[in-house]
């Protein structure tokens, strides 16, 4: 190694900087996914899943999943918006639950009202999960399995 | 080599603190290290989604053991060597899935082909250099690719990921690196910056 081949390296990694740099989304997801780790979440077991999960052209698509953790229940069940996006209607155990869907790394929240009720609408499709905030913030949160939707 | 002794020193210094309760030092590193993580995935032949998921393992990884690293000068090789293997494991996966994918395939970056697109080389001498790193073989232009990168010569690592034995790692650089050289040198339209 002499100083023309560590001149010669540094010019390949400026190269490949320019040809193949990182996607500006890299740094935001890796933080993303620490942060969830962070959480320490109780991981949900999906328990039920009505009508198969595959969706085809023809029928009107309408997915029932419940999921359970030690303390609570949820169940959400999607049917589909005027423009093919999701609308998606939850019920979880117990009102003033705030509950999240997460698609890649953004976190839609909604805060379930005094019968439990959630509701989203215009839920782009792809995989999702659901992350749970219990009322007691001495409680863990709760993170569902992704589903693809 | 691309002062990648200040790259250890300055990770090492956010891992220290991270690792003294400053939770926060983790979004500096994550910021400072993710390219280099990022070429050394995709020098191992990954595509770019299996890149990210392998980076994104091995911080989490990392976070998750960040007590049984006892020497923060470490942190980099460490997460080096996890990406690497990491990568090979998901490379060789994918072998399996798709026999027609040889080894050479190994030298990655095939997705998008970073083909010849000149508009992002900055200066005609980065294109030059494209070029002939272009007409190498694909484990010349990992192994550069990897090496450029630096860090601690990690040569275990390095062999594992590239498959190629340990004891050949320096004299094929030495190899690669010289027929660039060669290659450059007849080449009326390349000058040394």
């Amino acid at each position: 190694m002499d100083a023309l081949d560590a001149e010669l390296l540094e010019g390949i990694a400026a190269l490949y900087d320019a040809v193949d740099p990182p996607p500006s989304s890299l740094d935001g997801d890796v933080l993303f996914a620490l942060s969830l780790e962070a959480l320490d979440a109780e991981i949900a077991t999906l328990t039920e899943e009505g009508m198969p999960a595959l969706r085809s052209a023809e029928t009107e698509a309408t997915n029932t999943v419940t999921f359970t953790s030690s303390a609570l229940q949820l169940m959400v069940r999607t049917s589909e918006e005027d423009d093919g996006s999701l609308r998606i209607d939850g019920w979880v155990t117990g009102g003033g639950i705030a509950v999240a869907v997460l698609a890649g790394t953004t976190a839609l929240w909604s805060t379930s009202d005094a019968h439990g009720r959630l509701l989203w609408r215009a839920v782009a499709r792809g995989p999702l999960r659901f992350l749970l905030r219990p009322a007691d913030p001495g409680d863990r949160p709760i993170m569902t399995p992704v589903i693809e939707f | 080599m691309t002062g990648q002794s200040g790259l250890v020193g300055e990770a090492a210094e956010l891992f220290r603190q991270f690792q003294g309760g400053d939770r926060s030092r983790i979004e500096p590193m994550v910021r400072l290290l993710n390219p280099t993580l990022w070429h050394l995935a995709r020098g191992c032949g990954l595509e770019q989604v299996d890149a990210e998921d392998v980076i994104q393992l091995a911080w989490l990884k990392l976070v998750g053991n960040a007590g049984a690293i006892r020497d923060p000068q470490a942190v980099l090789a460490w997460l080096g060597t996890t990406v690497r293997r990491e990568a090979w494991r998901v490379a060789g996966e994918r072998r399996k899935n798709d026999p027609a994918q040889e080894p050479e395939a190994l030298a990655g970056a095939q997705d998008p082909a970073p083909g010849p697109e000149t508009a992002v080389l900055a200066a005609e001498s980065q294109s030059t250099l494209w070029n002939h790193i272009s007409r190498l073989s694909p484990r010349c232009q990992a192994i550069l690719r990897v090496v450029s990168r630096g860090g601690p010569p990690d040569y275990a690592a390095l062999s594992e990921s590239l498959g190629i034995p340990v004891g050949s790692i320096g004299p094929t650089r030495g190899r690669c690196l010289a027929a660039l050289r060669s290659a450059l040198s007849s080449d009326p339209s390349w000058s040394m910056p």
